[in-house]
C-alpha cells in the first residue's frame, strides 16, 4: 500500500523540526494469518480420500436371500470422494460450489466416472428447475411482490397477538409455496423485526419474540415440502426417484401429498407455540395502522409486478396440468419454469445484472449433489450400501424401515447441507424399500418431508441462521424448542404414513 | 414513488402564503419507451421458428453418389431454432446467456431432443473448461500480474507511437497464449485506457486511439487460435472433431499449427494497422518514466502472484505434456485446468465472492452453443446441411473447398459468436470433407482459423465490444477496417493451407 503522509519519527527529529520526508512510504504488510482449523480439515478430507481409496477392497454385501453384492473399484472410490466432498463441505475448507467442482474434477481425474457423465450431470434437467425458481424468487424480490404481500397480510389480521403470529406464519409458509425457502427467510426477517418493535420497544428478548423468530424457521421448513419450488432438495430427490425407478412424480402429484403434510404441521406448531410460549400481551396496539399507511405508500401494482404475477400463476397452473393436457404430455418441467425465465427477461423485469446476481455458488453445488448422487447409482456402490443397510432391519416391519430411515434423515439433516442428505439418502433407501416391499414413494416422500425441517441446530439450514440473527434466542434455546418440535413432526408424520397417505392413494407396499 | 416536497400550483397560488402540502405526492412514472427495434427482432426470430417448424418437409439432400439424406421432423425444428438463435444473438434481444437457456427450453418444449440431453450438454465438459480459464483470467487481474506485465512492456517499449501499437498488440497476443481473449481485452482495456490519456488529454476520438483499440479487438481474436487457452471455440472444436473423426488433437498440435499463422497475422495486422491509422504523433514523451514509476510502485512480486503463476504454469505444462507422456493422457482436459481452479481457492486467492462474479452469462451463452450445435448434429441437420453444401462444391478442387468453408465460417463468426460459429459450421465441414478426400485437419485449421477472427462486425466477439466501449471508433469505421483485414486473413491463411502447413506435414488430402 502506498502512502504519501508525513510520519514524525521520534523526539530527536521533532526538537530539530520534521525529517525530511521519504519519496514513498511501504507500510508493512499484516502478518498472515494462518486459518490451522481450516488447514486440518482439508487435509483431513483428503487424507480419508486416500485412505479408502487405496485401501485393499472392502466384503460383498450379502442380502438376505444370500446374494452376493460385490463392491467394485469404482464403488469404493465413490465412498472416498463423499468422504472428501462431506468434510469440505461440513467445515466450509473451500465455498460450497468450489467443492462441488471438486467432486466432477476427481470423477475425471480418478477414473470413477467418464468426464462427460460427471460433468454434464452439472445441468441435470433438475438442477434448470431450481434455477427457473430461483429467478422466480429473484423476480419476486426484485419487483417489491413479497413486500406487498407481507404489508397486505399485516392489514388484514388485526391487532390480536395469537392472530398476527398465526398471519405471519401464514405468510411465510405460502411464500414457500413459490420461493426459495432461504430467499422467503431473508424477506420476511425484516417484517418480523418491524413487527416485534411495535410489541416490545426495547427489542429485549420476550416469550412471544423468540416464538416469532423461531416459528419464521420453523414453517420455512415446513412450508418448503409443499412445492418443488419450495427449495432445491425436492427437485433432486425426484430427479433422483426418476433415475432409480424410471417412473416421474409431477409436481402436482407432489403437492397433493405434501399439502395437507405441510399445513397441519404449520397449524399444529402454531397451536404448539402458543400454549407452549404464548406471548405476553394480548394485542399489539398501532401495528394495524401502520401496516396500512406502509400498503398505501407502495402505491398501485405496477405493470412488471402484475406481469410477474401473471407469469408465475401461469407457470404454477401449467406445471400442475401439463401431464394431463395431450399436447403438452411429453414436456418436460425444467423446460415449463425455464419458460418463466425466459419471460422474465424478454419482458425486461430482470436485466443482465440479475443473473449475474443468482446464487452460482448453489447452483454448482446442487449440480455436485446430482453428479455424486448418480455416481453412487452407476458405481453401484448405492446397491452394496443399501444391502448392508438393510442387514440392520431384518426382522423389522416395512413401516418401521421407513421410520427409522425418516428419523435418520433427520438428525443427519440438522448438521448437513439438505441437498447433500438428499444424494446420499435417497438413492440408498429407494434401492433398500425396493428389496423390503416397501413402494418408492412413501420412502421418498417420508424422506422428503423430514428432509426439510432441521429444527434443532442452527447450521441445518439458512432460515434457522437468518432467524438466530434476531438476537432474541440462544443456541440452547432453539435446541430446546426444536426437540419438541421435532417429536411433534415424527408424530405428525408417523400419522401420515399409516393413516392419511395411504388413503390419500399413496402406494405403501408393493410385492417384492 | 413518494416523495415529501413541495410544489408550487403556479400563478392562481396567493405570494405570501404557500398553499398546503398534500399528504403525498406521486410523481408521474417516466413515460413508458417502448424499444420497436427489440420486439421486431424478437418478434422476427420466433416467427421464422415457426414458420419453418410448421412448414411440410423438406426435400432429401442427394450426395454425389446418390444417396439421400433426408432431413426429420426433429432435423427441420432443429434448423428452426439455429434460426431463432441465429437472429436472437446477433441484435442481442435478450442477454446472450439467456439465449441460451432458451435453446434449451425450446429443444425440450417442442421435443426436438429430450430434456435430459438437451439441458445437460449445458455442462458438457469443453464449457468446464472455459469456467477453468475464465477463472484464470480473474486470477491474473486479481492477483495484479496482468498490470506487471503491462508496465514492465510499457517500459520496454518506449515513447515511439508506432512501437506502441506493435508492444500492444504483441502484449495482446502473448497474454491470449495463457488467458481466454475476452479476459485479455477485458484486462488490457483500462491499460490502453491509460497510455490513451497520455497521447490525448481530452480523449478525444484520433488515429491513434483508433488504431489501438481496434489493435486490441483483432490482435486478441489472431492471439486467440494459437493456444487452447486463448479462447473457447478451440476447446469445442477438438470436441467435435473427436467425435466426428475419432481422433484426438493435443494441446501441441493445435499450436504447432497455428503458432506460425497467429504471429504473421498479428505482425500484418500491424502493418495494415499503421497504414490505416497512421498516428498523428511519432511520440508520447513521458510514457517510459510513468510506466517505470507505476511498476516500481508494484514492489515485489506477492506471494499470490507467485503462486498464481506456479500454478498457471504448471496447468499449462500438465495440457502440453498430456501427448507426450501416456501416464498423462487419460486425464481429462477439463478436469487439469479445474485443478487450477480449486488450488486458487484453497490457497484463498480466491473467494467466494470471485466464484459468484465468474461472467455467467457466457458461461450459458457456451452452454447454449454446445447444446444447439449437438442438436444439430445428433438430429441430422447437420448432415443434411452439409450434404445440400456439398452440392455447390461437387466439382470443386480441395483448395476452392477448404476456401470455401473458411469463408463460409468467416462469415458466420462474425454474425454470431464465435463458439456457435464453430458449433455450427464445423460438423457441416467435417461431414462434406471425406466426400471431397480432404483430411479432416485442414478443414479443422482453417475453419478455427477464420472463427477467431470476426474483424468486420462488433458482436461477433466479446473483445470487439469491449473495444468499442472507448468510444474511439463507430460500428461503421470497424466494419470499414474490417473488410480489408478479412481479405488480409485469407490470403494469409490460402498461403497456409497451400504451401507451408502442407510443409509443417500437417495431412491435407485424405488417403482414400
Amino acid at each position: 500500500m502506498f502512502w504519501s503522509r508525513k510520519k514524525p519519527e521520534g523526539e530527536k527529529a521533532r526538537k530539530d523540526g520534521l525529517p525530511q520526508m521519504p519519496e514513498t512510504i511501504y507500510l508493512a504488510k499484516a502478518p498472515r494469518q494462518i486459518d490451522w482449523k481450516r488447514v486440518f480439515f482439508l487435509l483431513l478430507g483428503i487424507a480419508l480420500f486416500s485412505v479408502v481409496y487405496s485401501c485393499p477392497s472392502w466384503p460383498d454385501a450379502v442380502d438376505a436371500s444370500g446374494r452376493h453384492v460385490p463392491l467394485t473399484h469404482q464403488g469404493k472410490a465413490t465412498f472416498a470422494l463423499l468422504l472428501l466432498a462431506l468434510t469440505w463441505w461440513i467445515f466450509e475448507v473451500v465455498p460450497v460450489g468450489v467443492t462441488g467442482i471438486m467432486i466432477g474434477v476427481i470423477q475425471a481425474l480418478f477414473l470413477i466416472r467418464p468426464a462427460q457423465a460427471a460433468f454434464a450431470n452439472f445441468m441435470h434437467p433438475s438442477v434448470w428447475f431450481i434455477f427457473g425458481s430461483l429467478v422466480i424468487g429473484l423476480a419476486f424480490t426484485k419487483t417489491g411482490l413479497t413486500k406487498r404481500v407481507a404489508y397486505r397480510m399485516l392489514t388484514l389480521v388485526g391487532e390480536r397477538t395469537s392472530m398476527i403470529f398465526l398471519g405471519c406464519m401464514i405468510l411465510t409458509a405460502a411464500l414457500t409455496h413459490i420461493m426459495a425457502h432461504s430467499a422467503v427467510a431473508a424477506s420476511v426477517f425484516p417484517l418480523l423485526r418491524a413487527v416485534y418493535s411495535l410489541y416490545e420497544e426495547d427489542s429485549r428478548p420476550t416469550r412471544f419474540g423468540k416464538a416469532l423468530f423461531i416459528s419464521m424457521a420453523f414453517t420455512c421448513g415446513a412450508g418448503s415440502i409443499i412445492t418443488l419450488l419450495g427449495s432445491a432438495r425436492g427437485a433432486l430427490a425426484v430427479g433422483f426417484f426418476q433415475a432409480y425407478t424410471g417412473r416421474e412424480i409431477s409436481f402436482f402429484e407432489l403437492s397433493a401429498y405434501m399439502f395437507p403434510l405441510g399445513w397441519s404441521l404449520v397449524i399444529l406448531l402454531w397451536a404448539f407455540f402458543m400454549i407452549f410460549y404464548g406471548p405476553e400481551k394480548k394485542t399489539i396496539p398501532g401495528l394495524h395502522e401502520r401496516a396500512k399507511m406502509l400498503y398505501s405508500r407502495l402505491g398501485p401494482m405496477s405493470p412488471s409486478e402484475m406481469l410477474t404475477v401473471a407469469i408465475v400463476f401461469a407457470a404454477l397452473c401449467l406445471l400442475s396440468v401439463y401431464h394431463r393436457v395431450p399436447a403438452l404430455e411429453n414436456a418436460d418441467k425444467s423446460a415449463i419454469i425455464l419458460v418463466s425465465t425466459v419471460l422474465f427477461f424478454v419482458l425486461r423485469i430482470l436485466a443482465v445484472k440479475d443473473l449475474q446476481e443468482l446464487p452460482w455458488n448453489l447452483v454448482l453445488l446442487f449440480g455436485a449433489a446430482m453428479s455424486i448422487g448418480f455416481c453412487l447409482k452407476e458405481t453401484r456402490a448405492a446397491d452394496w450400501l443399501a444391502v448392508q443397510y438393510l442387514g440392520l432391519f431384518r426382522a423389522a416391519s416395512p413401516m418401521l424401515f421407513v421410520m427409522v430411515t425418516a428419523f435418520l434423515v433427520l438428525v443427519t439433516i440438522n448438521w448437513m447441507m439438505n441437498v447433500a442428505v438428499i444424494a446420499i439418502f435417497v438413492p440408498v433407501s429407494l434401492v433398500a424399500a425396493s428389496q423390503l416391499g416397501v413402494a418408492p414413494e412413501v420412502m421418498l416422500f417420508a424422506s422428503l418431508a423430514a428432509a426439510g425441517m432441521p429444527f434443532m441446530l442452527l447450521y441445518g439450514s439458512a432460515p434457522n441462521v437468518i432467524a438466530y440473527g434476531s438476537g432474541l434466542f440462544t443456541q440452547g434455546e432453539f435446541f430446546k424448542i426444536g426437540f419438541q418440535a421435532s417429536i411433534l413432526l415424527m408424530v405428525v408424520l408417523g400419522f401420515f404414513v399409516w393413516g392419511l397417505w395411504p388413503i390419500l392413494g399413496m402406494p405403501i407396499l408393493v410385492n417384492p | 414513488m413518494l416523495m415529501r416536497i413541495k410544489k408550487s400550483k403556479g400563478s392562481a397560488v396567493p405570494a405570501r402564503r404557500l398553499p398546503h402540502t398534500p399528504e403525498s405526492v406521486h410523481l408521474a412514472r417516466p413515460p413508458h419507451k417502448i424499444d420497436w427495434k427489440r420486439i421486431l427482432f424478437i418478434s422476427l426470430g420466433a416467427a421464422l421458428f415457426f414458420v419453418v417448424y410448421f412448414c411440410p418437409g423438406w426435400p432429401d439432400a442427394v450426395d454425389p453418389k446418390g444417396a439421400h439424406f433426408s432431413l426429420s421432423h426433429e432435423g427441420k425444428a432443429a434448423l428452426a431454432l439455429f434460426l431463432l438463435a441465429g437472429i436472437w444473438w446477433v441484435f442481442e434481444v435478450l442477454p446472450i446467456g439467456v439465449t441460451g437457456i432458451a435453446i434449451g427450453v425450446i429443444q425440450a418444449l417442442f421435443l426436438i431432443r429430450p430434456a435430459q440431453a438437451a439441458f445437460s450438454d449445458f455442462m458438457d465438459p469443453s464449457v468446464w473448461f472455459i469456467i477453468g480459464s475464465l477463472v484464470i483470467g480473474m486470477v491474473f487481474t486479481k492477483t495484479g500480474l496482468t498490470k506487471r506485465m503491462a508496465y514492465k512492456m510499457l517500459s520496454l517499449v518506449g515513447e515511439k507511437t508506432s512501437r506502441i501499437y506493435l508492444g500492444c498488440m504483441v502484449m495482446t497476443a502473448a497474454l491470449t497464449h495463457v488467458m481466454a481473449h475476452t479476459a485479455v481485452a477485458a484486462t488490457l482495456y483500462p491499460l490502453l485506457m491509460a497510455i490513451y490519456s497520455l497521447y490525448d488529454e481530452e480523449n478525444k476520438p484520433t488515429r491513434f486511439g483508433k488504431g489501438l483499440f481496434i489493435g486490441l479487438a483483432y490482435t486478441a481474436g489472431a492471439g486467440s487460435i494459437i493456444t487452447l487457452l486463448g479462447s473457447a471455440r478451440a476447446a469445442v472444436a477438438i470436441g467435435f472433431f473427436k467425435d466426428f473423426t475419432g481422433q484426438e488433437l493435443s494441446f501441441f498440435e493445435l499450436s504447432y499449427y497455428l503458432f506460425p499463422l497467429g504471429w504473421a497475422m498479428v505482425i500484418i495486422l500491424w502493418l495494415f494497422l499503421m497504414a490505416v491509422f497512421p498516428p498523428e504523433r511519432k511520440t508520447i514523451p513521458g510514457l517510459r518514466e510513468r510506466a517505470q514509476a507505476l511498476y516500481a510502485r508494484l514492489g515485489p512480486m506477492s506471494r499470490n502472484e507467485i503462486l498464481a503463476l506456479v500454478i498457471v504454469l504448471s496447468a499449462i505444462l500438465v495440457l502440453s505434456l498430456r501427448s507426450f507422456v501416456p501416464f498423462l493422457n487419460p486425464l481429462d482436459k477439463s478436469a487439469v485446468i479445474l485443478v487450477a481452479t480449486l488450488l486458487f481457492f484453497l490457497a484463498n486467492i480466491l473467494t467466494v465472492q470471485d466464484l459468484e462474479e465468474l461472467p455467467w452469462n457466457i458461461v450459458l451463452l457456451f452452454g447454449g452453443a454446445m447444446s444447439i450445435g449437438f442438436c444439430l448434429w445428433k438430429t441430422g441437420a447437420a448432415q443434411w446441411l452439409a450434404v445440400q453444401w456439398l452440392a455447390m462444391f461437387q466439382h470443386a478442387p480441395w483448395f476452392v473447398f477448404v476456401m470455401g468453408i473458411a469463408f463460409f465460417v468467416l462469415v458466420m463468426t462474425n454474425f454470431i459468436m464465435n463458439v456457435a460459429a464453430i458449433a455450427i459450421s464445423l460438423p457441416v465441414a467435417l461431414v462434406i470433407a471425406p466426400y471431397l478426400g480432404v483430411a479432416p485437419h485442414v478443414v479443422f485449421f482453417s475453419a478455427l482459423v477464420t472463427a477467431g477472427m470476426p474483424f468486420v462486425l462488433l458482436v461477433g466477439a466479446a473483445p470487439n465490444a469491449i473495444a468499442y466501449g472507448s468510444g474511439q471508433f463507430t460500428s461503421a469505421e470497424f466494419f470499414r477496417a474490417g473488410i480489408p483485414a478479412s481479405i488480409l486473413l485469407m490470403v494469409v491463411l490460402g498461403i497456409f493451407i497451400w504451401f507451408i502447413w502442407p510443409l509443417m506435414g500437417m495431412p491435407v488430402l485424405a488417403s482414400p
